[in-house]
């Protein structure tokens, strides 16, 4: 376990040290540790024959398979579930993996709009605020980017591309270059008289464009100016940002070199820098939320590093006894390795405030629909790991049929809300029961 | 018949024949007899990635791409510009920072007479600078209130930075590129009353930015911004006389191209991949010639003829070294060469490498999409969506038989066959083409048979059997409702949101104007700027 020095600056090897806030704020407050919140979405379903667990005696005597055994060593710090039916994305505007991505985090349905289905029906997007968006606000306000919202290789721009929502129609596209992603977290240079300079003319500079987004603004009418204050907050939290003079530091990333993030080929290498930038922020308090998305809902996408180089989308497509779908086990081995390798990172730093990352982390992993081939939304397979929502962990619990939105309340519950219900009302009856 | 009925006929059309559909169809307003009406409005539009790089390589001569980091702009209806859905982010500002920053240190490094208009460097030159490049970047004349901020920040800055004059520019430089009024197209002026009652005519200068961005896909030039001012595009012959100045410019392929790639879906040809066992020749190097050659060919269509017949017809192929197979030749280098195909081979945009390797599964051809891509996109006749909780399952490769026979299932099942009787026989005409796009007689040892057939709702001349692309092709190019279709595709990337009732009118006008004129693209961008949707906003201000 790595435990980080304050005030003392790392190299990594050719690095560029980078000043950051060291754990600082709340390693001297003697509070709690603040809570973390991770989102990852693997698109098109699972093999649902032998994703979930197979039950013991009772919840805690559960059998892993082959599909899990990079999470092996992690058993007891992940909640395994089934029985949670996402039934928000049964029916409604869009097709299946539409409704079902949109649905997500937001636990609302679509609305109508222009963006053609795999099958030629048309959504927009969702209807809702995505809970890592909500979540950001209860946790997030106080660290240099809010949230982040990264890709592995997702390229759609429409509604199948997109897992967190600001709001009702507000898509956050996701990041899929890990060299921006690094420029987003680690922008400022070292510190020093230098860095000192470039602040204050960035401090001059945006309160001049302030001031232009103010007078523009008494121009406008109603919906213009609504638009006008969205961008005036951005670029004031954008100066607080790049004028915040940190208090400390923390291990300095290497930028990343060259590489194309948007090919099949580099998918193992992307998610890599973009899991590590994520574990280093959170380490660093620069943010507290993560959303990432390993490609995009009904992608036709290969991964020919497993050996697939069919299409993604249709391999979950045939038949459980159908060899092609065998390849989907590969693909889900994967990722359950990519899940583990976040698991290992939080377990791996120390946080100031007692015990480790994990301990004051919640990943939640899910899909848009459980079985691809018959595009079911019940029984999704979702997976949850970490300790930051209090909840007892190293189960397999079977949930028996409840609301999907109900998890999403009790997700933003674990992280201080007092939520009654979340997306569209008529699929939530409160938190879930049994937790 | 207006196009709003012409919907309407299609969705009863498919509903006849059995196609499975969730929604009613929308109840539709009466059409208007006179181009008046409440008009459609557009929101303040951000520009997209494409209009930032042109409108900075215009004005400041900076041809770096500085956007190439920026968000993506979301995808609505095939386009990058919704104005709706486009939305500043905590990135995007982020990267709105680093690019003035590095665009404002080029241009003082290397380009300085292109924003300060005179040697000196005094407050006088300073003031000049601020009226001359902020009037070229925010599209119009500073008003007074923003040319004191201008000044006062210019003098802070100046009196900071140690009497600094050329510092005190590139800070005021940043300040520009990231003010709103750069970054935003406003609509919001308030203007005297016009012959419309429910709309109002555009500001000078918002209509000269409306035309220089949908014909440009960047900001006016200077002679665009001084008849903008001096009130002369209401004139309409002056307006008109604008248009085709801007469409003899070169800058004008950039407009045509943005508007022909996004409808086409060209900008991602050259981030696919396909199955290394089914096509071993593939490689990234031969999907990024996939993609050129497309362009080439593109920009070919529209120079030459600059018609819609042109597109479809044309009989030209860009091939190099990678690519020479596609045209039966050897021994070409990484040079591309224009080679004019047989009919029987390649004829079109629709019969393109790299159109038809888009339009295909990693491991085999799709009929599936080859045929939605037709009816969506040529013939305005999206089909519906499955019924909930089915599930479509395509066909494996590799299996012996031709992907005809692999695909027929979607026309046994009863689930599919309302929609896929429609989808399906367009899809087959295009089977002489496998998943990157060659030319093929035979799959699997058996003969292709590329028969097929095509329902056209408002055009009988163009349903019915076909043989071959070729023959779809031609029949497409001589269509009514391809035409129509193209027509409102454009005007709704014009206006940067979906058209609406307010908007029929002007609709069919342009579309009866682009038949008129033979499908010529240039005839077919006149009458968008003309119509009284370009021309016009909401009368009043949103409240």
């Amino acid at each position: 376990m790595k435990r980080l020095s304050r005030r003392n600056v790392l190299r990594g090897a050719g690095g560029v040290a980078v000043a950051l806030p060291l754990l600082a704020d709340w390693a001297r407050a003697d509070g709690p540790p603040p809570k973390r919140f991770i989102a990852s979405y693997v698109p098109n379903g699972v093999f649902t024959p032998q994703w979930f667990p197979t039950a013991g005696a009772d919840e805690r005597t559960f059998t892993l398979g082959a599909i899990h055994q990079p999470l092996v060593p992690y058993k007891d710090r992940c909640l395994f579930v089934q029985g949670i039916d996402m039934n928000v994305a049964i029916q409604g505007t869009g097709e299946m993996h539409q409704r079902g991505l949109g649905a997500l985090l937001t636990g609302a349905k679509l609305n109508s709009g222009t963006f053609i289905g795999n099958d030629g029906s048309s959504a927009g997007w969702a209807k809702g605020k995505s809970i890592d968006q909500e979540v950001a606000l209860m946790i997030g306000q106080t660290t240099r980017l809010s949230s982040l919202q990264l890709g592995v290789n997702a390229q759609e721009r429409d509604v199948s591309g997109v897992m967190s929502y600001g709001g009702d129609a507000v898509p956050l596209l996701p990041q899929n270059d890990p060299r921006v992603t690094f420029r987003n977290l680690f922008m400022d240079g070292a510190p020093g008289p230098m860095l000192d300079a470039v602040q204050a003319r960035r401090k001059s500079v945006l309160d001049a464009v302030l001031d232009q987004v103010a007078v523009v603004k008494r121009r406008m009418g109603a919906v213009d100016q609504q638009r006008l204050d969205a961008h005036f907050t951005k670029v004031r939290e954008l100066e607080r940002r790049v004028t915040a003079l940190p208090p400390g530091t923390c291990p300095a990333p290497m930028a990343p070199g060259e590489l194309n993030p948007l090919t099949e080929a580099a998918m193992p290498e992307v998610a890599k820098l973009q899991l590590d930038f994520v574990l280093l922020a959170f380490q660093c308090d620069l943010t507290r939320v993560a959303t990432i998305m390993w490609s995009d809902a009904k992608n036709h996408r290969g991964m020919p590093f497993l050996g697939i180089n069919s299409s993604i989308h249709n391999i979950t497509h045939y038949g459980d006894s159908d060899m092609g779908r065998l390849k989907l086990i590969d693909r889900d081995r994967w990722q359950m390795q990519q899940f583990a390798y976040i698991l290992e990172g939080l377990k791996n730093v120390a946080d100031p405030n007692g015990g480790t990352l994990l301990d004051n982390t919640l990943v939640f992993q899910g899909s848009d629909v459980s079985r691809g081939n018959v595009h079911s939304h019940d029984d999704m397979p979702h997976l949850l790991a970490g300790g930051a929502a209090g909840w007892q962990m190293g189960r397999f619990v079977r949930f028996g049929g409840q609301q999907h939105n109900n998890l999403l309340v009790s997700i933003l519950n674990a992280f201080g809300g007092t939520h009654t219900t979340w997306g569209d009302p008529a699929f939530c009856t409160g938190p879930l029961r049994g937790l | 018949m207006p196009f709003w009925r012409r919907g309407l006929t299609a969705l009863v059309v498919l509903a006849l024949a059995g196609c499975p559909k969730n929604e009613p169809p929308p109840e539709v307003p009466p059409p208007l007899a006179e181009c008046d009406g409440v008009a459609e409005r557009t929101p303040m539009r951000l520009l997209t990635r494409a209009e930032y790089d042109n409108t900075i390589a215009d004005l400041l001569g900076d041809v770096s791409n500085p956007s190439k980091d920026f968000p993506r702009e979301p995808i609505v209806h095939g386009f990058d510009n919704d104005a709706r859905s486009l939305l500043v982010s905590d990135e995007s500002v982020t990267r709105y920072l680093e690019s003035a920053e590095a665009i404002a240190a080029g241009v003082m490094a290397t380009r300085k007479e292109r924003v300060l208009p005179c040697q000196s460097r005094d407050t006088a030159c300073a003031d000049a600078f601020i009226s001359t490049t902020g009037r070229r970047l925010f599209r119009r004349a500073l008003t007074v209130e923003e040319r004191a901020a201008f000044k006062v920040f210019f003098q802070q800055v100046f009196a900071s930075q140690n009497g600094n004059f050329e510092v005190a520019i590139e800070w005021t430089l940043q300040v520009m590129l990231q003010s709103p009024q750069f970054l935003y197209r406003f609509e919001e002026g308030e203007v005297p009353p016009s012959k419309w009652d429910m709309r109002t005519p555009l500001l000078g200068v918002e209509l000269a930015s409306r035309l220089s961005y949908l014909l440009w896909a960047s900001a006016p030039d200077d002679t665009l911004l001084d008849l903008a001012e001096a009130g002369q595009l209401d004139d309409p012959s002056v307006l008109e006389a604008q248009a085709r100045r801007l469409l003899g410019d070169a800058r004008a392929m950039r407009g045509r191209m943005r508007f022909v790639s996004l409808w086409l879906r060209a900008d991602d040809i050259a981030r696919l991949s396909k199955d290394p066992v089914n096509y071993p020749n593939f490689s990234p190097q031969l999907a990024a010639s996939w993609q050129r050659s497309f362009e080439l060919f593109l920009r070919d269509s529209l120079s030459r003829e600059g018609s819609l017949k042109a597109l479809l017809t044309s009989d030209r192929l860009y091939v190099n070294d990678l690519m020479q197979a596609y045209a039966n030749r050897s021994g070409l280098d990484a040079e591309f060469t224009p080679v004019a195909m047989p009919d029987s081979q390649r004829l079109g945009v629709l019969t393109q490498p790299g159109f038809l390797a888009r339009l295909s599964s990693p491991d085999q051809s799709s009929p599936i999409r080859r045929g939605i891509f037709v009816l969506e996109h040529l013939l305005c006749q999206p089909p519906p969506s499955p019924p909930p909780g089915f599930n479509p399952v395509p066909p494996m490769a590799n299996t012996g038989a031709t992907t005809r026979e692999r695909f027929k299932q979607h026309s046994v099942d009863p689930n599919c066959s309302g929609c896929h009787a429609l989808i399906d026989p367009v899809g087959f005409g295009f089977e002489h083409y496998d998943a990157v796009g060659a030319f093929r007689v035979s799959e699997n040892g058996l003969p292709i048979d590329a028969s097929g057939s095509v329902f056209a709702a408002h055009d009988e001349k163009l349903s019915g059997p076909f043989n071959g692309i070729g023959e779809l092709a031609r029949r497409l190019a001589d269509s009514r409702q391809v035409h129509d279709c193209v027509a409102s595709e454009w005007m709704r990337f014009a206006m940067g949101r979906g058209l609406g009732a307010g908007d029929q009118c002007s609709l069919t006008q342009v579309q009866d104007k682009f038949t008129a004129s033979q499908g010529r693209f240039d005839d077919l961008l006149v009458a968008i700027v003309m119509s009284d949707t370009f021309r016009t906003r909401p009368a009043g201000v949103a409240r």
